[in-house]
């Protein structure tokens, strides 16, 4: 399947609609109302909460996008992985997930075989089922689940409630965008390629658990609109957020890339839609980029209190070794968002 | 004037067209004329341009297609604050005093040799601290504000999550991040260049 990655625009989450331009079209629908619905769009969280009873309620959560690398097996562990990550990202745990199929009737379908293996498992290592889903033909592949999984009610995180004096832990390396635009260019390491190809398939589920044990107060995954658009988001209206962009983990290579102008469309225009919201002062530029870098299944942005950050960093650090703290929580500031 | 017809290709392709013609031009410079057909791809090799300190423009044509002319050469250079040239020089440190003999005098030495090293054109590319040498990265260290001068220039700073736990200074650390073995290992082997202290 040579033409895979060639046939496509743009994958992965680099291919998700601008933030801006979403926002235009969602402000004018209307705001559904059911107190069961404890989380909805409008909070433009990661996925739907649903209270069932006291004790139960179901998240809910669709993401698909076009291939990003060629293998077809791999890119349906990271369309999985990154499905699965808005329930992870809640703090909830998969239940059953149905697959979304766009397929070009010219490709090999053999390859469309492939995509769904890796997706089942990822599926089986998430402890979940897989029960069905729906297949069309279209011009570009694309792949991607709708999952359903379960939590308590009174356990939700969500991505806007960080509390001033909480630090902020990143679970997964930054620079996946980067590396990937280095690959199309030809211009890629394969030691970065492997370095992108195994955090994007690593599942949130073993940072989740680990964080489980400690009281987290708004938690993310980071996805296309990179780690200063979450940030931002995570901000609310009520707290700035202090980044040390010298603290940030990221893929090593990609830093080098970016200091090559190796630059990205959704970085672009991640860095647009940031415009007014961060100085990006002294900052070096490669650094800036790894911010604005569009994450295909990134890490966790966890929002944990300060006197427990460390041990909770610790205990992240036993399954996600590149895991680190890379800010922290102020009462709202000028800025909603401040380097350090 | 050599020009680039990226048209219907995405970033970063019309990127790294650009720059290689532009870093064919070698010393006597030129121009070069990029075609793009979305704002987006402008705006990346403006901002690639901006970077090299190359003067730039774009002009919008018929059909959605962008001119964008990036003009490379003597007397074309702008005033930037980008990034500076990668000098490919790593310098592992891993104890906080330098050379054989008094402690004392090692401790000296070492903040002369930070000192210096902040000084040096283009910056180290990336400094390793591990073992002892961790207390100077963290914030009790009289080389901080070197260390610190040096990261704002773009010279990555990285320091041994393991040692940082072994001394209980992880939550002293006042400047760039923590690394494992693997990282550094990687950047030791990657290094054009390497000073081991």
């Amino acid at each position: 399947m040579k033409s895979f990655l060639s046939s496509c625009t743009t994958g992965g989450c680099g291919a998700k609609i601008g933030p801006g331009e979403l926002s235009k079209v969602l402000s004018g629908l209307p705001v559904f109302q059911d107190p069961q619905l404890l989380v909805g769009f409008d909070a433009s969280d990661d996925a739907a909460v649903y209270q069932i009873n006291e004790d139960t309620a179901i998240v809910s959560t669709v993401d698909f996008f076009t291939p990003m690398v060629e293998d077809p097996r791999t890119f349906g562990r990271i369309a999985a992985a990154n499905a699965l990550s808005d329930v992870y990202a809640m703090g909830g745990s998969p239940l059953f997930a149905l697959n979304l199929v766009c397929y070009p009737e010219r490709e090999d379908i053999q390859d469309l075989g492939e995509i769904l293996a890796g997706g089942a498992e990822k599926l089986q290592e998430a402890g979940a089922v897989l029960c069905g889903g729906h297949s069309i033909y279209d011009r570009e592949p694309k792949y991607g689940l709708a999952v359903t999984g379960r939590l308590n009610p009174r356990q939700i995180w969500k991505n806007n409630t960080p509390q001033p004096g909480d630090r902020l832990i990143l679970t997964k390396p930054l620079g996946v965008g980067i590396v990937m635009a280095a690959l199309r260019g030809e211009m890629a390491e394969a030691a970065a390629v492997e370095a992108a190809l195994a955090s994007m398939q690593r599942l949130n589920k073993y940072a989740a658990e680990k964080a489980r044990d400690f009281p987290i107060h708004a938690c993310t995954d980071i996805t296309g609109f990179g780690l200063l658009a979450h940030t931002r988001e995570m901000a609310g209206g009520s707290t700035t957020i202090v980044l040390y962009p010298s603290a940030l983990p990221y893929i090593a290579q990609a830093y080098t890339y970016a200091q090559g102008y190796l630059l990205t469309a959704a970085g672009q225009r991640n860095r647009n839609f940031m415009e007014g919201a961060v100085e990006f002062g002294d900052t070096p530029f490669p650094l800036q980029e790894l911010m604005l870098d569009p994450q295909t299944s990134g890490g966790l942005l966890l929002s944990v209190p300060g006197d427990c950050a460390q041990e909770a960093l610790r205990a992240i650090q036993e399954t996600e070794p590149q895991a680190a703290l890379i800010g922290e929580v102020l009462p709202r500031q000028d800025f909603p968002i401040l380097l350090g | 004037m050599i020009t680039i017809d990226a048209l219907g290709q995405v970033c970063p392709i019309p990127v790294i067209r650009a720059k290689k013609a532009l870093e064919g031009l070698g010393e006597a410079g030129g121009v070069v004329a990029v075609l793009v057909d979305n704002d987006i791809s402008r705006q990346n090799l403006q901002k690639m341009a901006e970077g090299m300190g190359y003067q730039s423009e774009y002009q919008e044509k018929d059909n959605g297609v962008i001119e964008v002319t990036i003009v490379a050469g003597e007397g074309c250079a702008v005033e930037t604050s980008g990034t500076p040239a990668d000098s490919g020089l790593v310098v592992a440190i891993g104890r906080n005093t330098m050379g054989e003999g008094s402690e004392e005098l090692g401790r000296i030495l070492l903040k002369g040799f930070i000192y210096s090293l902040r000084e040096l054109t283009p910056p180290p590319a990336r400094l390793l601290f591990f073992n002892s040498g961790a207390y100077l990265t963290s914030k009790d260290s009289n080389s901080i504000e070197d260390l610190k001068a040096m990261a704002a220039q773009g010279t990555i700073i990285q320091t041994c999550g393991t040692c940082i736990n072994y001394y209980g200074i992880t939550e002293q650390l006042a400047v760039g991040q923590v690394a494992n073995m693997y990282d550094i290992v990687t950047a030791m082997a990657e290094a054009k260049r390497l000073i081991n202290i």
